[in-house]
């Protein structure tokens, strides 16, 4: 067999710096500094009250500690919380306008922004550090009547749409790092798809974070209305630091009548090195909001990077009728900790929840499964089921499953299903036999444990994750 | 410190009994004086206490409770008529107060009161090892305050013929009853220790009572706990077993009574290849809070533990577990099952489950499931088609969930009489339903 050390030679393909000259705010974090980034944003009045209303909120609260994490404490004004690539006064016009070097970037992530050569029916909006740099299609979107585009632009654009919507899913106290977010978020993507519209093609927004010591704190806003259906992509990486970088994300989805949404994430920020220097902490708040009635949000997501990840995407099912999905797959090896799960709030009648949950451990990785199922009173025959398996490659690992179950009507049903286990050896002799490598046959093993999950996702995010799963689990059987 | 009002009477009780404290050995008193500074450091369980996030202790936090031992309407011979028609060994209890003379106590095994057990070895290293800074805040005021109990030790190899059989009766208003019940299983020794618990309805007081079992190698040791406290009261239990190499535990909690009632369990396996299989049924009525925690720490390797808990609930009574499995690092070849199974009989009735696990060693099969629901309507009608009336077929179908509990219980008369206090319960409890 291959021994675990071989692991080390993979290198962590997206790890290069960009060399771009960067506009950032000066370090730490005060009034003025929201002030500066409201004003760089060219922002309503309404955007930097509320922006102000989230800091006052943030500086009563304390940063949570139940999470199974272990991290030294963030020292939240040693961090740049703004900074973006210095380009011309109005900022790019067209792709001509982005800074060779960025396009670059992309390219060498595989992230093409060059329409003519995409892949067919991916949009991208593509955010550097703290700022949106580029975002494809938007006139094809245009005839649709789809918005898509940085949010910033949004919050001049359609200002009436992100004072309805912003905040209307995870108002801005809802948690620590949502209220930080709130404060001092930069840019992100926002996206609003008409009432009957099927959007013709994927949306994406992809995360980078280049400069070194900022925090990346973006926000995504989807709202789909009525009859309305989207595919969103969500993707990130980041450079090899020492230092351990903060991304604080808030996503909120809101499903109007029939409308649907799914959400799926490759999460492949940089995950520290084999001694667990570096890498990001991932504190994410994701959150869906089944308004309307017999509306579906679905998440799915793949998290294989970060030092640390702390993410919870949920839905709160309000309209009657309405269905929510969690589909994840968690990896972490070397010392990464992942606590994550999701929360699924059944209020309005006969709503629908599934939770699949796949986590993976290896070498001195620790994963947790944290979720929350509620019925309330009102929620009349909801149903829920929830499975969450766990796989540990190794004895230094560690899986926690720690769901919580809350009913409050009698007749709604609700099962959980929770297994830990490692890789059978049986099944690995079996594929060894047959010629497979130590390394294959674990990535095949692993694969397809998580199938039910990757089966959700579109299908180049799928081929991707799956990649990303052979990759970052390499080596971990010696 | 913790500078409440509330715990100023538990300061001065101790106090008071000082003079009680003083006949102690002095590691005895170190302890006392460890558990109650831990006590009155962290307090009453609040609402905001993750591990009491389901059940209001508000009801006990601000009531003020007797710590001097109170007197019974009954003298004591008369609560002989609580004893249960089946052949035991039985030690009773009233108001958390050892009663010796009307105990029957059998040869070849110890049962030594609390007060006398200070200079005994065998109680010093049972008690010793089961104190740990782990305990929670009641168990610390167990311990703090707690002055009466037996030490029962079970020599290697004895097998007393019938069950140790324990009736705690209350009926003072406002007592704080904190009895201590401690089982040391010698070596090969098998023993079984039930606890039944009853009070005057309609009395308001507080059992807070800690058992403790040390299981030596091959030891095997059934426990099981009838709880049909006052529904005025509050009861709040602990039991906890240290398995050594080997050794069985067989441990079933029934939770029928008190107002609002929580039985922790915690296992530790200190040695291997021992075995624990637990399980506990709540049946909750009217404005009934009925919480059953667990905790079982895998620190050695090849051990099993299965676990099953289920809940009826009707009325606007709350149901809640809490299911801890915790796996530790080199703890391979590990069995742990979990299941918590909760039938909601009324609109108003609630069911939390948090079934946990831990894990960190890697060659371990761990499993854990949770349900909730109402009676399937199937059963029902295949019951009614054969002529049994709706209430009927539904008190059939519940009784039939909840003896996957009771049934068990391998000793004959003690399963019998689970079964008719089950079946009480399920009769007041249809009328909510």
């Amino acid at each position: 067999m291959t021994d675990a050390g071989s692991f080390l030679d993979k290198e962590y393909p997206y790890g290069f710096v960009t060399p771009v000259d960067a506009d950032a705010a000066p370090r730490g974090l005060n009034e003025d500094i929201i002030r500066f980034i409201s004003k760089k944003k060219d922002e309503p009045e309404f955007m930097l009250r509320w922006r102000l209303k989230a800091f006052a909120g943030w500086k009563k609260m304390k940063e949570p500690a139940w999470a199974s994490l272990k991290y030294p404490p963030i020292d939240y004004q040693d961090i740049i919380y703004y900074s973006a690539p210095r380009s011309k006064k109005d900022g790019p016009k067209s792709l001509e306008d982005v800074d060779r070097e960025i396009l670059e970037t992309y390219k060498k992530l595989g992230i093409p922004l060059e329409e003519q050569k995409r892949l067919a029916g991916v949009a991208v909006d593509a955010v550097f550090d703290s700022v949106s740099v580029a975002t494809t299609f938007k006139e094809k979107l245009k005839e649709y009547g789809v918005i898509f585009c940085p949010f910033s632009e949004a919050v001049r654009a359609h200002p009436e749409l992100i004072e309805k919507y912003l905040g209307s899913v995870v108002p801005v106290t809802d948690n620590y790092f949502a209220a930080l977010n709130s404060a001092v978020f930069s840019d992100g993507s926002f996206c609003y798809i008409p009432k009957g519209v099927r959007c013709p093609m994927e949306l994406s927004t992809y995360f980078r974070i280049n400069a070194a010591e900022i925090g990346q704190f973006e926000r995504t806003l989807i709202v789909a209305d009525d009859d309305a259906c989207v595919s969103y992509l969500e993707g990130c990486t980041a450079p090899i630091r020492d230092k351990n970088q903060l991304h604080a994300a808030v996503v909120e989805l809101v499903a109007h009548d029939r409308a649907s949404i799914k959400y799926s994430t490759v999460q492949n920020w940089y995950a520290g090195d084999r001694e667990g220097r570096g890498g990001i902490y991932n504190f994410v708040t994701k959150r869906g909001l089944c308004r309307g009635q017999r509306s579906r949000i679905s998440w799915t997501q793949v998290e294989t990077g970060s030092a640390i990840t702390w993410k919870y995407p949920g839905c709160i099912l309000k309209g009657d009728d309405s269905v929510g999905e969690f589909y994840s797959v968690a990896v972490v090896n070397n010392h990464q900790q992942a606590d994550t799960g999701t929360r699924m709030i059944h209020l309005g009648k006969g709503t629908k929840s599934t939770i699949i949950s796949k986590g993976i451990s290896a070498r001195f990785g620790k994963a947790t499964y944290r979720g929350l199922v509620k019925m309330l009173p009102n929620a009349v025959n909801a149903r829920n089921y929830t499975q969450c398996d766990s796989l540990l490659i190794g004895d230094r690992c560690g899986a926690n499953t720690f769901p919580y179950i809350e009913v409050e009507n009698r007749s709604s049903r609700v099962e959980h299903e929770a297994t830990t286990s490692r890789i059978d050896e049986d099944q690995l002799f079996y594929c060894r036999q047959r010629g497979m490598s130590a390394d294959n046959a674990v990535s095949m093993i692993v694969n397809g444990f998580c199938k039910e999950v990757f089966k959700n996702l579109p299908m180049e995010f799928a081929v991707e994750a799956s990649r990303l799963l052979g990759v970052t689990l390499e080596g971990s059987v010696g | 410190m913790n500078d409440t009002p509330e715990l100023q009477p538990y300061v001065d009780a101790y106090e008071k009994l000082s003079p009680q404290r003083l006949k102690e050995p002095d590691w005895f008193r170190v302890m006392r004086d460890e558990a109650m500074r831990s006590f009155l450091d962290k307090g009453f369980p609040k609402r905001g206490d993750e591990a009491w996030r389901y059940t209001d202790l508000s009801a006990v936090t601000g009531a003020r409770f007797i710590v001097e031992p109170m007197t019974s309407r009954f003298v004591s011979g008369g609560v002989r008529f609580l004893k249960p028609s089946l052949k035991a060994n039985f030690l009773f209890f009233i108001n958390g107060q050892f009663q010796p003379h009307i105990s029957g106590i059998p040869a070849g095994v110890r049962v030594i009161p609390l007060p006398e057990a200070g200079n005994d070895e065998g109680f010093r290293r049972a008690i010793t090892r089961l104190f740990t800074d782990e305990m929670d805040s009641l168990q610390s005021l167990n311990f703090g305050l707690g002055m009466d109990g037996v030490f029962i030790d079970v020599p290697d190899g004895a097998a007393p013929d019938c069950p140790f059989y324990v009736i705690h009766w209350s009926d003072a208003h406002g007592a704080l009853c904190q009895p201590k019940i401690l089982l040391a299983a010698g070596t090969d020794a098998r023993v079984a220790l039930v606890e039944d618990f009853r009070g005057a309805e309609g009395k308001m007081y507080f059992s807070n009572t800690f058992t403790g079992a040390t299981l030596a190698k091959g030891a095997a040791v059934q426990y099981y706990k009838i709880q049909s406290e006052s529904r005025a009261s509050c009861h709040t239990a602990a039991m906890k077993a240290l398995q050594e190499e080997g050794s069985d535990l067989l441990s079933v909690s029934l939770a029928i009574g008190g107002k609002i009632a929580r039985h922790t369990l915690s296992v530790k396996f200190g040695g291997a290849g021992a075995a624990a299989r637990v399980l506990g049924l709540s049946l909750g009525a009217d404005r009934q809070v009925l919480d059953h925690v667990t905790g079982i720490d895998h620190a050695s390797p090849g051990c099993k533990s299965d676990q099953l808990f289920k809940s009826i609930l009707a009325g606007a009574a709350r149901g809640v577990f809490t299911g801890k499995v915790l796996v530790r690092r080199g703890a391979q070849k590990t069995d742990a099952h979990q299941s918590s199974k909760n039938l909601l009989l009324s609109e108003t009735a609630k069911a939390d489950a948090r079934p946990q696990l831990e894990i960190l060693a890697d060659d371990v099969k761990c499993a854990h499931g949770a349900a909730v629901g109402q009676l399937e309507e199937d059963p029902v009608f295949y019951l009614r088609s054969r002529g049994i009336g709706e209430k009927e077929a539904r008190r059939i179908l519940a009784a039939g969930f909840a003896n996957e509990v009771t049934d068990a219980i391998p000793l004959e008369s003690l399963r019998e009489l689970a079964g008719v206090r089950t079946d009480e319960k399920l009769g007041e409890m249809e009328a909510e339903a």
